[in-house]
């Protein structure tokens, strides 16, 4: 057993876990583990759970978030209530727009990782931390801009600001988090299982743009056409 | 006996509370106005948290007879069917040296001599069995973390998160930064490319 960690990992013969007597000892049955693979991938993962356990629970916030938004609206004579306005279309689009592009690098992060290609995985994850910066930078020009009302003018303004600032803290978090495994990746320091958290990382990506585009739907142009 | 007073001082002394609780009275407080009609309910109460006290004093000669001059129980006393009781008592701190395999659903009564085990984890780190969910069959082997400071930190900069918090909004962002670096050194690889040592994985079964 001197081989390398990776060689190990890619190579499972196809008895890796069944039950097999072993000459030395005896008749016995054993199962052998060494010859089990240590990185999976996707919902063989025990951390890809842990991810969709945690999808779950922020889901459920923002979920609920927009529930407060709706029940306030439907309850409401005036939509957005005077003195605010609709939020604006520009930046609050294009920041929608880049969370949607972030998927794709991360797509290609994730591809990669499950090739165990950590070249193109550094590559598609600083690319994927730099498009993860650039949509910070447009939230803060919404919050500061685009959203047309304070916090405490109105239920209405609390309900817009609940649900921005919910899924604005979600994105400093995993923008957190991107970059965080960029830098493990460009240090010298990268495990096999490393490889496997960029995908959990790239599940959790797809789950933050796609809650966005719904909520963007509902907190942005459902004040102006709907 | 300790079993026997233990039920009736519970239900003699609980029971009345449900009582008395429908009855108005509020939980958790020993003191009532006089002539609100709660008093035999209170005093049968009282009478059970006696027996409740004389069935403890039972159990601890109990206790101490058995620790003086028992029987030893021995690894399996029930002749149970379980996992748990597969090993010896008390058990080692790794409770099996190698995983057992279940062969069904009372393990110990139908596991056979020549009972499968599972060899191969590492001896050096915290590895585990990971099997699928359904049908049990093995398929990866996963790396717990060893033993280390960092968790402490991280729960130590999350109570200074929450504590800042009570007094300044401003508590979310340095507290952030905090909790940040806290995982930050817990989550940050240890090892060098290539110094990461290959577990030792003994070969052979004893």
């Amino acid at each position: 057993m001197s081989a390398p960690d990776r060689d190990r990992m890619v190579a499972v013969p196809a008895a890796a876990g069944r039950a097999v007597p072993e000459a030395r000892a005896g008749q016995r049955l054993v199962i052998d583990a060494a010859a089990l693979p240590e990185v999976v991938f996707g919902r063989r993962a025990l951390t890809w759970w842990a991810t969709a356990g945690f999808i779950l629970i922020e889901g459920t916030t923002l979920a609920v978030l927009a529930a407060s938004y709706l029940y306030l609206r439907i309850n409401a004579a005036e939509w957005p209530p005077r003195p605010a306005s609709a939020p604006a279309l520009l930046l609050p689009t294009l920041g929608m727009l880049a969370l949607l592009v972030k998927c794709v690098p991360m797509l290609l992060a994730s591809r990669a990782a499950q090739r165990l290609d950590l070249a193109r995985t550094r590559r598609w994850l600083t690319i994927a931390t730099l498009i993860a910066l650039a949509t910070l930078v447009i939230r803060w020009f919404e919050f500061k801009h685009s959203l047309n009302v304070r916090w405490d003018t109105s239920a209405y303004g609390s309900a817009l600001w609940g649900v921005y600032v919910a899924h604005s803290s979600l994105m400093a978090t995993d923008a957190l988090e991107i970059g965080t495994i960029a830098a493990v990746f460009h240090t010298g320091r990268v495990e096999p299982k490393h490889f496997a958290d960029v995908e959990d990382s790239a599940f959790y990506e797809y789950f933050l743009s796609l809650a966005w585009v719904v909520l963007y739907a509902i907190v942005v142009l459902g004040p102006r056409v709907l | 006996v300790h079993f026997a007073l233990w039920l009736i001082g519970v239900n003699l002394t609980f029971f009345p509370m449900h009582a008395l609780g429908l009855a108005g009275m509020p939980r958790r407080l020993y003191t009532y106005p006089d002539g609100m009609g709660w008093q035999p309910g209170n005093v049968a109460a009282t009478i059970g948290a006696y027996v409740i006290g004389l069935s403890v004093l039972v159990f601890v000669i109990n206790v101490v007879q058995s620790r003086r001059r028992g029987a030893l129980a021995g690894d399996d006393p029930w002749l149970a069917d379980t996992l748990e009781w597969g090993t010896t008592s008390p058990p080692p701190s790794y409770t099996f040296a190698r995983p057992p395999v279940v062969q069904g659903r009372a393990p110990l009564w139908t596991r056979t001599p020549d009972a499968p085990v599972v060899v191969g984890l590492s001896t050096e780190s915290r590895e585990v069995l990971v099997t699928t969910m359904l049908d049990a069959e093995p398929h990866s082997r996963h790396e717990d973390p060893g033993p280390t400071i960092w968790p402490l930190i991280a729960a130590v900069a999350v109570g200074i998160f929450f504590i800042w918090l009570m007094f300044s909004p401003w508590a979310v962002v340095w507290g952030g930064v905090l909790l940040f670096l806290a995982f930050l050194g817990w989550g940050w690889p240890r090892h060098r490319d290539g110094t990461r040592r290959e577990p030792r994985r003994p070969a052979e079964v004893s």
